[in-house]
């Protein structure tokens, strides 16, 4: 709340101050409120202090705008809101306010509840004002809303929970009952639903307080749910809704129904509007007038009715009716609900004349005769999935030419791909192989122009990329370790197996690029080559051929340099790359090209930015403002600000769904993973360069209003990058340091960051406890508790890991870096609850669970060390330290681990000290043996930092990573025009070092990539490890 | 393929396609919020089969207010187009054509007079494809934005105000031919040094004189902006640094 609300209300009431309750002094209140902006911590609660006393003593301020006042100066204290200010808002709509010209008054107090989250007080202050206004309707739907919010906020073990479910429920069927029984629109009854948005809500209310399928099922059969009569009313989204219903509770038979309904009646509305505008189609041919002749009987019954219907309804249901015949979510909805009738042949046929009709009946836009084409493809698969004999040659043949044609209509259109990627991943191998010819042999033809010939080419390559990356493109037979590739029938040992001016102003001229295609399939092939593919845990140097990265990079390089970009996938997809091999600040410049701010952070931030503290600590400073500033910015206005603010707008103008939808957005925003995991990159950052986050994070704004219980959401939007493998697997899954944000990992890093706030705190140093043992004790019991509550908070998602960890088929959702790093926190949390539950006296013995966790933490701390010592072992002498680059995240889990142990050895040091002499001796020997783990750690780490940042920075650096990646083409003993023999002779290499711009182009690739080492590494060494 | 449909808080997340695209603009929360919260009818999106947004387009009901009457530059009832977006992969598709229709379906239903927008005068593209849809060009508005696209040296870049006719102005009162001809007058610029000023310019704006207000980021402008909003009547556009309002009377 913004200061100037007291002001004003100070100065629109100056003029009747006599007028407010004595009770409650205003001159206090006026008092509290200027303290509540000063310094001292009394100042600043006493506003707070003294609404507390008004409730205890079960005072009512009788004046709205002290109640405001107090509202602005208790922001931010903390305080519960619906046992403060919530509570005084009650208290005065329930004694104070009175009907008439002070309504507002009392919306007011409901909307503060609203946007403060207190549902409680709201619901009671809509209930009250629902009985005072009974010829409103805006109190009466606000108090069904707020029923119905309430309901679904209470705990199952509430009983209020189902009592306000039924008096949603019940409320609503009333006020559509009134609706019903009302002819006239006009005449509705003040608490009759009246707008759509109170049909969404009531539709919304029934269908979610309905507890089981049966009973929803049941509901959906009712008049009330007639679907067709909503359309005809006008109300589109509400028939989309039941639309939807249906299809969730399997309702086939009455969805097919609808449709065909729907599309009798919504052609005759989209013939009427194509005769509005125009006379008979030239074009038509004798069968298509026969069947326009046939439509206009329809027509002229619709035109009958405009008896009944007046004119402006009779709009409103043409114009629905339109809209909803041509929305492909409906026909998806129908194609599928054809699927699964009996008589799926038949029912598939008549929506199969629809489209017919459809296509040939009205004068279609680009957009829906390609919809036209997609339904027949989708009902064409739809056969073929619900036929038995599944090698039907006939729909095998038909699939294939009207995939075929499909791509030669729409080759120039850059969705074309994507369109089809469903359906082909769909295809039999068979299948698969006559598609690709097919396409070769279009892609041939001599009437095509070269642009079409070179996009039909592209497009394939691209199809015949997405079948290499499917299991489909392999066969093992029994006994044979090795699979076989069904397309060329090689052996494939690692994995599954790329100046014409006119053609370059055709390019420019299109919004599609054929060599940024062929650039993006020919370096995914080389990354996966490399080493990298779907079921990488993280950095695995030893497995990495850096070679083929340094190739894809520079022929990505040189692509980039050279031509304009006809879209965002070439720079996310580089800057994702170059993050990978440590080279951070090209990687940033690349990304801040793209504008990803405010509301985009939230989906596409973390492609950048997740596990950014690790490889690049030296982006942070130990104060001032840190990389994760716009995240947590964009969180504070949207969940504190913007959101109650629009749903305050919502309710006003009666928009429910609005305002259930900006509820449901704040909660979601509220459980993202981007939010709780950009925290925590900031406080790993500034812990690195020695500085301390600005909150506990326990006291963290935005951390604060988390609910452990709720799933954490993660919405990372991979659109950006292009995808060309098959479903589920992502190009992001094959060129991210390790796996995606997940539920488990930001529960898990949460957990760590609350773990090491409690560790990390210190007394003042001029703290002085008169009895030191006790406050002592006190303390190890206080450790104790919170520890305790922490661990058993860690154990659910950390036991997630350890059983992905040990099961192959469950997807890894941590790095095997991070996954050593949590192992390491559980067992420091174990060991800090041990310490601090155990016998405080010299010879206590130490828990048997105990005796090994320290050896266990020393071992993880070793595993950790002797992987990142592992280099691939075919690399020269001359790069092996270059290559530590794209294994920074390694070193960064390491040293957050060293850092977590050094803490925690340092807390129980703190722990013994007060009390020396009673503390357990074992506790003592712990210390010592954490603190040496820790300094051997950042020892290693040390070392690390020197040596990448000598190799990054020696002379002589550039010639030899030249010579590595391309070894005899750059020192001139090979020549690109001699023609290899074979692959093995460097066929490929040879053609790389073309695409990459030969000795220039690959030397700018190189360049760039040493420059921005030689940056990382300085970063690196404002690290703080003593 | 795609489908159209009401907007979801949720789309924000999948609005990548569009937004990574330069020319469209990326705003706070609390912009397409408001349309949400206010008219979640007119914000209306172009979803594709994996749920990504692929377009967009952002409108709302309006009307000058009351007082404002007597001025020649009194906008009725009327319905506006604030964004319209589609993803560079999508276009030549017709999903533009699609959202502007479903846009002024809704701008009849709720009564409005005419549709109208702004665009660049530059934007040539843009400016067939909404003649092709029916728009006609009202007036150029001078200045109307802070920055030229074509000229970094240039004060602002003019805008044309184009409108159409809904199914209520059957007489089609509110368009007119050669709207190119007809200028938005602009003769005075008042640059605000202090937030004190602002009792000044809410005084000049009810007289019946034209005003652009350059307004730098002063402690104040939150207010104006309030202030201006509430109003109704006057349109803003932002560059760093600077903030121009343009008042019209």
């Amino acid at each position: 709340m913004s200061s100037k609300i007291p002001e004003s209300n100070l100065r629109l009431e100056s003029g009747r101050v006599s007028h407010w309750s004595s009770d409650c002094d205003v001159a206090g209140a006026v008092e509290n409120a200027a303290r509540s902006q000063l310094d001292t911590p009394a100042d600043q609660r006493a506003a707070l202090l003294a609404v507390e006393k008004v409730i205890r003593e079960s005072d009512v301020i009788k004046d709205s705008s002290t109640i405001d006042l107090y509202d602005w100066a208790c922001t931010g204290l903390g305080e519960d809101y619906s046992k403060t200010i919530g509570a005084l808002r009650l208290s005065f709509v329930k004694s104070a306010w009175k009907p008439g010209n002070a309504n507002q008054e009392a919306f007011k107090s409901f909307y503060a509840c609203v946007a403060n989250g207190d549902w409680e007080n709201a619901q009671k202050i809509a209930a009250i004002m629902d009985q005072k206004l009974p010829s409103e309707s805006r109190p009466h739907f606000s108090n069904i809303l707020a029923y119905y919010v309430l309901s679904s906020r209470l705990p199952v073990t509430d009983p209020r929970k189902a009592m306000f479910r039924t008096l949603a429920q019940r409320l609503t069927e009333k006020a559509y009952g009134l609706r019903d029984n009302t002819p006239n629109s006009k005449d509705y009854p003040p608490r009759a639903i009246a707008t759509e948005e109170e049909m969404r809500l009531w539709l919304k209310i029934q269908v979610e307080t309905r507890q089981s399928d049966s009973e929803a099922r049941a509901f959906l059969d009712k008049p009330e749910c007639n679907a067709l009569k909503h359309l005809s009313e006008g109300h589109v989204s509400v028939f989309k809704e039941i639309m939807s219903l249906l299809e969730q509770h399997q309702v086939w038979e009455a969805l097919f129904h609808i449709s065909q309904e729907l599309f009798d009646r919504g052609l005759e509305y989209l013939i009427e509007a194509q005769s509005s505008t125009e006379s008979e189609p030239d074009s038509m041919t004798d069968s298509e007038r026969k069947k326009h002749e046939a439509m206009k009987v329809i027509q002229e019954f619709t035109a009958s009715r405009s008896e009944e219907l007046s004119e402006v309804k009779k709009a409103a249901e043409a114009r629905a009716f339109r809209s909803a015949v041509m929305d492909w979510s409906l026909w998806k909805q129908f194609i599928g609900a054809a699927v699964q009738l009996q008589d799926h042949k038949r029912a598939l046929k008549q929506l199969q004349n629809f489209v017919t009709k459809v296509s040939k009946s009205a004068k279609l836009p680009s957009i829906y005769k390609k919809q036209m084409e997609l339904a027949n493809l989708l009902i064409l698969f739809g056969r073929s999935q619900s036929n038995t004999s599944t090698s039907d040659e006939n729909i095998s043949e038909s699939r294939i030419n009207h995939l075929v044609a499909f791509v030669v209509a729409n080759y120039n259109l850059v969705s074309c791909f994507d369109d089809l990627k469903p359906y082909l991943e769909q295809l039999s191998f068979d299948e698969t192989k006559v598609f690709l010819e097919r396409i070769g042999q279009e892609g041939e033809k001599e009437t095509n122009d070269t642009f079409q010939n070179l996009m039909l080419l592209t497009l394939r390559l691209r199809f015949r990329y997405l079948f290499t990356s499917s299991p489909k493109s392999l066969s093992t037979s029994a006994g044979d370790a090795s699979s076989r590739c069904n397309f060329c029938q090689n052996i494939v040992q690692d994995g599954p197996c790329f100046s014409n001016r006119d053609l370059r102003a055709r390019i420019d001229s299109e919004d599609v690029d054929p060599f940024a295609d062929m650039t993006i399939i020919g370096t995914t092939c080389l990354l996966k080559m490399a080493g990298f593919g779907d079921e990488r845990r993280g950095s695995t140097m030893e497995s990495i051929n850096l070679k083929l990265v340094l190739w894809a990079l520079s022929w990505l390089n040189a692509k980039y340099s050279r031509t304009p970009q006809k879209n965002q996938a070439l720079p996310v997809f580089m800057a994702k790359l170059y993050l990978l091999v440590g080279c951070v600040p090209h990687a940033k410049m690349l990304w801040d090209t793209l504008g990803v701010k405010n509301v985009t952070l939230d989906s596409l931030g973390p492609l950048f930015s997740d596990r950014l503290s690790t490889i690049a600590p030296g982006m942070w400073r130990p104060t001032g403002s840190t990389p994760m500033y716009p995240y947590h910015k964009h969180y504070m206005d949207a969940i504190r600000q913007n959101i109650p603010r629009n749903i305050r707008t919502s309710l006003e103008l009666g928009n429910f769904t609005s305002t259930l939808g900006l509820l449901a957005f704040q909660d979601r925003l509220t459980h993202s993973c981007t939010m709780i995991v950009s925290n925590v990159e900031d406080r790993r950052g500034i812990r690195a360069v020695g500085g301390k986050p600005g909150f506990d994070a326990k006291d963290d704004p935005l951390l604060r209003l988390i609910d452990n219980q709720k799933e954490f959401v993660n919405v990372t939007d991979n659109a950006a990058l292009p995808n060309h493998e098959c479903d589920p697997a992502t190009l992001a899954d094959i060129i991210s340091i390790g796996p995606g944000l997940s539920d488990t990992r930001a529960k898990l890093s949460l957990f760590t960051e609350q773990f090491i706030s409690l560790i990390s705190y210190k007394e003042p140093k001029d703290f002085k406890p008169i009895k030191p043992a006790q406050v002592a004790e006190l303390e190890r019991s206080y450790i104790a508790q919170t520890a305790q509550s922490i661990h058993m908070n860690f154990a659910t998602p950390f036991l997630r890991c350890l059983n992905a960890a040990t099961d192959n088929e469950t997807v890894p959702v941590l790095t095997d870096s991070e996954f050593h790093y949590f192992t390491t926190i559980n067992f420091l949390l174990s060991h800090a609850v041990l310490a601090t539950e155990c016998q405080w006296n010299k010879s206590a013995p130490r828990d048997k669970r105990g005796s090994t966790i320290v050896a266990k933490i020393a071992a993880q701390i070793k595993y950790q060390t002797t992987s990142l010592a592992l280099v691939r072992e075919d690399t020269p002498e001359t790069t092996r330290a270059l290559c530590h680059f794209s294994n920074l995240h390694a070193l960064g889990m390491l040293r957050e681990s060293a850092l977590a142990v050094k803490l925690t050895a340092g807390f129980l040091e703190r722990l013994i000290a007060p009390a020396k002499n009673d503390a357990p001796k074992w506790l003592a020997e712990d210390v010592k043996a954490l603190q040496s783990a820790a300094t051997e750690a950042n020892d290693f780490v040390k070392k690390r930092i020197k040596a990448l940042s000598d190799a990054a920075n020696t002379s002589g650096s550039l010639d030899s990573i030249s010579e590595y990646a391309f070894g005899g083409l750059i020192d001139g003993s090979k020549s690109v025009n001699a023609t290899p023999a074979t692959a093995a002779d460097g066929e490929l290499e040879t053609m790389i070092f073309v695409a990459a711009g030969q000795h220039a182009g690959f030397e700018n690739t190189i360049g760039e990539i040493l420059d921005s080492w030689q940056e990382v590494a300085k970063g690196w060494n404002t690290v703080k490890l003593d | 393929m795609v489908t159209f449909r009401r907007f979801r808080p949720d789309d924000l997340n999948r609005i990548s396609m569009c937004n990574m695209d330069p020319l469209t603009e990326t705003y706070d929360s609390s912009f397409y919020l408001q349309y949400y919260a206010k008219w979640p009818g007119m914000f209306i999106v172009a979803e594709d089969d994996s749920g990504n947004i692929v377009g967009y387009v952002m409108g709302k009901l309006e009307s000058s207010p009351a007082y404002f009457k007597q001025s020649p530059h009194y906008l009725p009832w009327h319905a506006h187009i604030t964004a319209l977006t589609v993803a560079p992969a999508y276009r030549r598709s017709g999903i533009g054509g699609v959202l502007t229709k479903r846009l002024e379906e809704e701008g009849d239903v709720g009564d409005a007079w005419f549709m109208d927008l702004f665009v660049r005068k530059s934007n040539t593209r843009a400016i067939n494809f909404y003649k092709k849809s029916g728009y006609s060009v009202y007036r150029v508005v001078k200045n109307y934005y802070g920055d030229d696209v074509n000229d970094p040296t240039a004060d602002g870049e003019d805008a044309y105000d184009m409108r159409k006719s809904m199914k209520r102005d059957t007489k089609g009162q509110h368009v007119r031919e050669n709207g190119e001809k007809h200028a938005k007058m602009r003769t005075k610029r008042t640059s605000l040094e202090d937030p004190n000023a602002l009792h000044n310019v809410k005084k000049q704006s009810r007289r019946n004189t034209p005003d652009v207000i350059m307004l730098r980021r002063l402690p104040g402008w939150r207010m104006l902006k309030n202030w201006i909003n509430a109003e109704g009547d006057i349109q803003s556009t932002h560059d760093t640094g600077t903030t121009w309002y343009l008042l019209e009377d």
